[in-house]
């Protein structure tokens, strides 16, 4: 009996003994033998590093009140492949809602984690919280709110990882998104919410507000105005911008048919172009504007000079054909500006040749205006080494040579302000270069303001007038290149001018693409524009 | 003192330090969940006021106005024309 109970005993002993040598051998393989391993996984779940990007900083018009964009939090929805619990259910949904996704998870099963769609629109959320699918999960991001949808086009907006994908978005990124802090944290393993230390790394700078000089009312009024032009002559697209000479601010930069920049995906990117700065074109007679300009100061051409256009539509100046809308006689050189006529200001511009070409540069055409907005074109004037005999006929009235609108309101600007030129200005707290020596004469932008004046009172650009202020503008129209070839059929028209009353001033230009209706000229699409532009302008500023 | 007193007495001492240490770590914890909830809370506000001043906005859009003012309160455009200054002498 005994002896039984000391086996018992031994073996119960020898039993525990195991169990110890196990748990010994066990922590030896934990603490020494795999001890990197655990510390490492250890670590990995205690000590996270985290980088944090300060909230994207808004957009705000010149009240500083307005603003143009603003933060919002964003749906976006995902799936755990490897995990789904209904998969029939969920690919059924996506092929009918989400199809490309549904493609995406056909050919990547395995994958642990699959965005369904980020940034959900309404309509797409309402969809997803009414298929009551487990398997279908929801996670905020941040976007972007663009209260002024019209200012789409100059404000831009961000990719689905908030960075500027256009316009001034992409222009700020810098400054509008800051710089990213970069801490430790010492976490809680368990509910990971939590954590027991911070350490800063590195201290991140927040998004800096931007201030534009867009005026948001300004901005719609004249968008309004845009877009009833745009549909009344079933015209494929337009643009405008209303400028103060006196700062360079550019109060309004509108372009029509524009896009919805808080429903963005799947826009015509076409839409989204500010095509007062990334599109250049031929703008036809405008330059007639430019080339008198530069025969007054270099003293080829008077006032009152009579020029013989030669009394009819087609005439050869210097053995070239040049064809003209109207047919007129002898004109005074005022009148060949103020009835667009080609023939009289070709015939002004042989004598100046090859330094008509010198002031256009001088005017701003041909290189960027400093405005620095992504995707701005430079324009082009032909270089007088590539002139054939024709070229300094065309560039007196507009061809030969591209330029964006914004070119035009600029070289108005200058014009307005009696020769001294200013840079254009988008954004409010940026200092621009003030020219302190004028480009041209005093005498010489005296002429060119009547010349415009009379325009307006009497020649081309008639409906652009406005009883009881001083309107300086021009017309142009301008046949499209299509295939290499200019079509009369495709046109752009195009009105630029200069309001002024008591002291007040604001340059005006807008243009018009392809009118579908039949008697579209500059004078009948863009001047009416223009007056109704500027109508808006005057009562907005209480200038009545 | 007596040898066995003192030991006593640093026993204890030893004891109360390690408590106190505890109940710091314990109180820094606490504050430290306290403080968190707080970011919590108010990082829930500032998406509250982003969302609400969006809501502002879009009802301020000013083409809905345009159609209230319009259809609602039967406004019309107005002509640079239709203006007239009216200067008021002082009496």
């Amino acid at each position: 009996m005994i002896k039984t109970y000391k086996i018992r005993t031994v073996f119960i002993f020898l039993v525990f003994c195991l169990l110890y040598a196990i748990i010994l051998f066990n922590l030896y393989l934990i603490q020494v033998k795999q001890s990197a391993f655990f510390a490492d996984l250890g670590e990995k779940q205690y000590n996270v590093t985290v980088s944090r990007y300060a909230a994207r900083a808004e957009i705000f018009d010149r009240t500083k009140k307005q603003p143009l964009a603003l933060n919002k939090d964003c749906l976006s929805a995902f799936i755990l492949p490897k995990q789904l619990a209904e998969p029939e259910k969920v690919k059924t949904f996506l092929r009918t809602h989400f199809p490309l996704t549904e493609k995406r998870l056909r050919s990547q099963k395995n994958k642990n984690f699959m965005f369904v769609q980020r940034k959900l629109s309404k309509e797409q959320e309402k969809v997803i919280q009414k298929a009551e699918l487990k398997d279908i999960k929801l996670l905020k991001e941040r976007g972007r709110f663009y209260p002024v949808a019209c200012a789409g086009p100059v404000i831009g907006t961000t990719d689905i990882d908030n960075k500027g994908l256009f316009g001034i978005e992409l222009q700020c990124n810098e400054q509008l998104g800051g710089t990213p802090a970069i801490y430790s944290l010492e976490q809680e393993a368990r509910s990971g919410h939590f954590y027991f230390k911070k350490e800063m790394h590195k201290k991140g700078t927040p998004g800096k507000p931007i201030h534009l000089t867009l005026d948001s009312d300004l901005q719609f009024l004249v968008h309004e105005e845009l877009v009833d032009t745009i549909k009344r002559w079933n015209a494929q697209e337009g643009a405008a911008i209303v400028m103060n000479p006196k700062t360079g601010e550019i109060l309004a930069m509108v372009s029509a048919p524009t896009f919805d920049p808080n429903n963005f995906s799947g826009t015509d990117l076409e839409k989204t172009k500010n095509k007062t700065i990334t599109e250049s074109y031929e703008f036809g007679s405008i330059a007639k504007a430019f080339a008198a300009l530069a025969a007054l100061e270099e003293g080829v051409a008077h006032i009152d000079e009579q020029i013989n256009c030669g009394g009819s539509k087609t005439t050869y100046v210097d053995g070239r054909k040049v064809n003209t809308l109207v047919a007129h006689g002898v004109l005074s050189f005022s009148e060949v500006v103020e009835l667009s006529n080609n023939i009289g200001i070709a015939i002004v511009a042989k004598r100046l040749n090859e330094t008509l070409y010198d002031h256009y540069l001088r005017l701003g055409f041909g290189k960027k205006t400093g405005i620095l907005f992504p995707g701005e074109q430079p324009g082009f004037i032909n270089p007088p080494s590539k002139w054939s005999k024709q070229s300094i006929i065309s560039l007196s009235y507009g061809y030969e040579m591209t330029c964006t609108l914004l070119q035009i309101a600029q070289a108005f600007c200058t014009i307005a302000r009696d020769g001294y030129p200013i840079q254009p200005k988008l954004l409010l707290d940026t200092k621009q270069k003030i020219a302190t020596t004028p480009l041209y004469k005093k005498e010489t932008m005296d002429v060119i303001k009547q010349i415009l004046e009379n325009t307006t009172l009497r020649g081309t650009a008639r409906r652009a007038g406005i009883k009881g202020y001083r309107v300086m503008s021009k017309t142009g129209t301008a046949n499209l290149l299509v295939d290499g070839q200019y079509s009369p059929e495709k046109n752009i028209y195009t009105c630029a001018g200069i309001v002024e009353k008591d002291g007040y001033q604001r340059v005006i230009v807008a243009f018009v693409k392809e009118a579908q209706k039949e008697n579209a000229y500059a004078a009948t699409v863009a001047a009416p524009l223009f007056e109704k532009v500027a109508e808006k302008t005057l009562i907005h500023d209480k200038v009545v | 003192m007596k040898r066995p007193y003192f030991i006593v007495i640093f026993i204890v001492a030893h004891i109360f330090f390690i408590f106190f240490q505890i109940h710091k770590h314990s109180k820094v914890i606490k504050l430290s969940y306290k403080k968190q909830k707080s970011e919590q809370k108010k990082e829930l506000l500032v998406q509250t006021i982003q969302d609400l001043k969006q809501q502002l906005y879009e009802m301020q859009k000013r083409s809905s106005i345009k159609k209230f003012a319009q259809e609602q309160l039967k406004m019309r455009k107005i002509k640079l024309s239709q203006i007239n200054k009216i200067k008021i002498e002082p009496q």
